[in-house]
């Protein structure tokens, strides 16, 4: 019989964690969208006044999804190397650099997040670490690409060194290039003290004599934001297109690289802590593109890619583009707008999960532990379902009472599982009490502890958040250094090993229905779940346990009273 | 085709999810039990609903006890 249990609850645990993986909403696999040529009812743009930028220059009737994709480079290395100047934007939340070379973003510094645990470690850099060939914010003209926008020497008036804080709402620099008696670039970044968005208007004018017919890519670039990521937070490409948010993972995009057309709210590559997004200013015209470079890498080209346009003589087309380089704390999210917000997802119980995390960031803000604020959250949650547990925990103590009758009954029907179960609840009708508390009690609170397990895996505001001693990562497992290495753990789970513990006494303290096979079922739970903690972050092993704590008190408590 | 993917979700719960939990129910039949049988003996749409009513009632304040799916009715939604 044991063997059986045994066998049952691992092959629950594989069922467990393979609904975790499969059914857990995190990336679900994106056709790409097909190709559709497109009428279009756009105006002559032979006919419109020079020097407009607003007049829709882009070609009518035009096949606009039939853009040869192997036309975008996939990377801008410098073929001469150049003095490269740099001009560095700072303000409360990043530092930017911006290179002359194509006017790209060579780096983009977050002041508020560090890349590991440890106070010394450098600071977040969402700019990919591959060098100049992989700058964000690189164009390119598809039809002349001997111009080499991407990567030519842009000027700029502005002094090398910006700071903004929260007096000026934010900084101007515009940067232009050009290619003598042809075309002109310009790309003016808007940087602004309070927000991790950029906006980058890429302006190309006609300095020709002939009109300029040709398509514009502007790429961007990202790796994942971790070094050594795991399962539960890869780094993977989201487009939100029609209120609906697509994930695409890196096995998908190695396979096909879509292409989505407008309009599209946005396209960005996110794992659970930060977001690099392109989000289109415009309606029209354009289709976004993410394509893989480096599968072992995972660094992936974002391509705003226009439709092809014709360029009278002096006339000049605007591409504005926002840009978010940051964190996904709520707050900055909404902030953003674009429906950036929509980064932030905890798969199914998101609208559960948002409010506990508003409500965790409060406590948070008199506590200033976001330690300090899960173990109250926790004592809320149990207070508010007090009644429920309450009641069935007090008609444990009647059971002890009619425990005999209970035994004459087993004894009498021990061959018939069907009549015997009938009988106690007979039994149990005639005493008015009932040793259990119900599936709605307990299905209510799976969706709680859902929410709550993948917010706490999920939140930036957590990530490392310290709690206490050695917990100094509220999303990283727990584990206290021991002086010698443990194999395959490193450290001892001591907050785990707690936690399990709590949940053996737990068990000790309830009554039980008194069916043998039962009980061995419910003490190899403690065992279970603390295999099953032992990789979860540090934050929801705090939670089990206080909520275990907080049992055995209200047990403690009814036992005495009763 | 419905019933029988239903049937098959209450089986895996059963299976996979139910020992997490512990033994809760305050019926006999137990409401993943009840749910089973509804649907196996009501169909898809009335076997459904009267699993959800049934898990309505399976609280603290509703005595429980024994309950099985009641045979045939003529009105099924009428049964409980």
């Amino acid at each position: 019989m044991e063997k059986r249990a045994l066998l049952a609850f691992v092959l629950s645990l594989g069922v467990v964690l393979l609904w975790e993986v499969f059914v857990a909403p995190r990336i679900t696999p994106q056709a790409p969208v097909e190709q559709a040529a497109q009428q279009e009812a756009a105006s002559n743009p032979s006919e419109e006044p020079p020097g407009q930028g607003e007049a829709s220059p882009f070609v009518a009737g035009a096949n606009n999804a039939g853009a040869d994709l192997n036309a975008i480079p996939r990377a801008h290395a410098d073929t001469q190397p150049v003095e490269i100047k740099i001009w560095e934007v700072d303000t409360p939340l990043y530092t930017a650099r911006v290179a002359s070379a194509g006017a790209r973003l060579e780096s983009f510094k977050l002041k508020k997040h560090r890349q590991a645990v440890d106070p010394d470690s450098p600071p977040m850099d969402l700019i990919p670490a591959q060098g100049a060939g992989y700058y964000p914010l690189a164009v390119d003209f598809l039809k002349h690409p001997q111009w080499s926008f991407a990567t030519k020497n842009f000027e700029s008036p502005a002094p090398e060194q910006v700071r903004i804080n929260g007096g000026e709402k934010e900084a101007v620099l515009t940067f232009t290039a050009e290619e003598p008696g042809v075309a002109r670039v310009t790309k003016v970044f808007r940087f602004a003290a309070d927000t991790y968005t950029v906006q980058v208007d890429v302006i190309v004018e006609n300095l020709g004599t002939e009109a300029l017919s040709d398509q514009l890519g502007i790429s961007s670039y990202a790796l994942p934001f971790d070094a050594n990521e795991n399962d539960y937070n890869k780094a993977h490409v989201s487009v939100l297109q029609n209120g609906k948010l697509e994930n695409i993972d890196r096995k998908n995009l190695a396979e096909e690289t879509p292409v989505f057309k407008a309009p599209v709210q946005w396209m960005g590559y996110q794992n659970n802590y930060f977001l690099q997004a392109t989000v289109p200013l415009k309606e029209d015209h354009y289709q976004l593109v993410p394509r893989l470079v480096d599968e072992n890498l995972g660094l992936v080209q974002m391509v705003l890619l226009t439709d092809p346009f014709e360029l009278a003589p002096e006339a000049k087309a605007v591409i504005p583009a926002k840009y978010y380089f940051g964190p996904k704390e709520m707050d900055h999210l909404k902030l953003a707008d674009h429906n950036l917000e929509r980064a932030l997802d905890f798969g199914w119980f998101t609208f559960l999960a948002k409010p506990l995390l508003v409500f965790l960031k409060w406590l948070y803000n008199y506590f200033h532990n976001y330690g300090i604020a899960i173990i109250i959250l926790t004592v809320i949650i149990k207070i508010l379902f007090w009644p429920l547990t309450h009641k069935s925990y007090k008609s444990m103590q009647v059971m002890k009472k009619i425990q005999p009758k209970m035994a004459q009954i087993r004894e009498k029907y021990k061959d018939d599982r069907e009549k015997l179960n009938q009988e106690l609840m007979m039994l149990y009708r005639t005493y008015k009490v009932n040793p259990l508390g119900g599936c709605l009690p307990m299905v209510l609170q799976i969706p709680v502890f859902f929410a709550l397990y993948r917010m706490l895996y999920g939140a930036i505001e957590l990530r490392h958040q310290p709690f206490w001693l050695w917990i100094n990562d509220l999303t990283a497992p727990d584990r206290l250094n021991v002086g010698f290495d443990i194999p395959y753990l490193g450290g001892l789970p001591v907050l785990t090993l707690l936690m399990g513990a709590s949940m053996f006494i737990q068990q000790k303290m309830t009554p039980t229905s008194g069916d043998p096979r039962q009980e061995k079922m419910m003490l190899m739970m403690p065992v279970i779940f603390t295999v099953f903690f032992i990789n979860f972050p540090s934050g929801l092993v705090l939670y089990w346990l206080v909520n275990n704590v907080l049992s055995i008190v209200q047990q403690y408590w009814i036992n005495r009273t009763a | 085709m419905i019933k029988r993917l239903l049937l098959a979700f209450v089986r895996i719960y059963q299976v996979a999810v139910s020992p997490f939990l512990g033994a809760n129910c305050r019926f006999y039949p137990s409401c993943s039990a009840y749910t089973f049988q509804a649907i196996d003996k009501y169909g898809p749409w009335h076997g459904t609903l009267m699993g959800i009513k049934r898990l309505l009632k399976c609280h603290p304040f509703h005595p429980g006890g024994y309950d099985p799916v009641p045979e045939r009715p003529d009105h099924p939604m009428e049964c409980c």
